[in-house]
């Protein structure tokens, strides 16, 4: 029954979608559009049925969605690729000093990013930690760094699974943004910056994003750590 | 049902050509964190899919905008006839898990 259901709801959606070509623009169109949105949407935020903790959890875990989304055209250039990359001691979540020193070796994926709990942010800190084992096949850790404080990072971290050192950049306020370049001073944050520093402690990639809402992609920086994974197993 | 609706209309939607039940197309943008969490759970099952970037294809973003009330609202998913409007990772796999495309005990990683 529910597999008819199923078959009979893709059917539907297969003559709706061939549709779309057919109309003309009009009131009507949009109108039906519309409907079928109403449809989409009604299923998509149907609650489930978990206990109450969990809906609380799921309602705190799911509130980037729908903060104030932020905007901005980047201010910084950053440092250039071939540059030493600064050294520098931050404490993470657990209050925990961590150098960058401690991680030479490896390549360090620097992902500055402006803010704990933000929309984009939270979607791109997500998405890197699913791609942990990606990362770690290609020699790589991967460190956030923002300004805010230590405990929002740990809060921050337990709700969205996080697992990955999240640096604190918050006294001297921003003091490693600015020393990597990526520090946008009207605003108090950093950039949504990555940098990639090699085993020898050199930059050998960087982006930073031209819209503050806009996360690097990720097949790209991928593609960067690819090129200097290969270069140093040919060394 | 069919037989009540007009005969053009019904023409016409005969002689289009269905999506395929496994056809997948990912309607999104190159710089959106859904979107490439989204690809790359695709990737990371070995689907192969269609990428079409609605911020480059008209068609893509009209396609969107049609489903979706007039929002060009990324990632959107075809998956056979389903439509995904921004799917959970979690909702993603059971759909995904409904047409036999990945196994049904995964838990959406």
């Amino acid at each position: 029954m529910v597999e008819q259901r199923n078959n009979r709801m893709v059917e539907l959606e297969n003559r709706f979608s061939q549709l779309e070509p057919r109309l003309k623009e009009s009131p009507e169109k949009e109108a039906i559009s519309i409907l079928h949105a109403l449809i989409h949407e009604d299923r998509r935020t149907a609650p489930n049925q978990e206990s109450s903790s969990s809906r609380t959890f799921e309602n705190v875990a799911n509130l980037y969605k729908t903060a104030p989304a932020m905007s901005g055209r980047s201010e910084n250039s950053g440092l250039p690729v071939g540059s030493p990359a600064p050294d520098f001691v931050l404490p993470d979540a657990n209050g925990k000093p961590v150098a960058l020193s401690d991680y030479r070796g490896q390549q360090i994926v620097l992902v500055f990013y402006p803010l704990d709990w933000s929309p984009a942010c939270s979607d791109q800190l997500s998405l890197y930690q699913s791609e942990l084992d990606e990362f770690k096949k290609l020699n790589a850790v991967v460190l956030g760094i923002s300004v805010d404080s230590l405990y929002s990072h740990g809060a921050w971290a337990a709700v969205r699974g996080i697992t990955f050192p999240m640096l604190s950049d918050f006294h001297p306020h921003g003091e490693v943004a600015q020393r990597y370049q990526v520090f946008r001073a009207n605003d108090g944050f950093s950039e949504r910056a990555l940098y990639v520093i090699d085993q020898d402690g050199l930059i050998c990639y960087q982006h930073i994003s031209p819209d503050l809402p806009k996360i690097p992609n990720i097949y790209e920086l991928f593609s960067a750590l690819k090129v200097h994974t290969t270069a140093q197993a040919e060394r | 049902m069919e037989q009540s609706q007009p005969d053009t209309t019904h023409h016409l939607l005969k002689s289009a050509e269905p999506l395929s039940p496994a056809k997948l197309v990912v309607f999104g943008t190159l710089w959106c964190g859904a979107t490439q969490r989204v690809r790359r759970y695709l990737d990371r099952h070995d689907l192969v899919y269609d990428f079409r970037d609605v911020d480059r294809d008209d068609g893509a973003a009209n396609q969107v905008r049609w489903w979706t009330g007039g929002y060009v609202s990324h990632p959107t998913l075809q998956i056979g006839g389903d439509i995904l409007v921004e799917p959970s990772t979690q909702k993603l796999a059971e759909v995904l898990a409904k047409k036999g495309l990945i196994p049904s005990d995964n838990s959406g990683d």
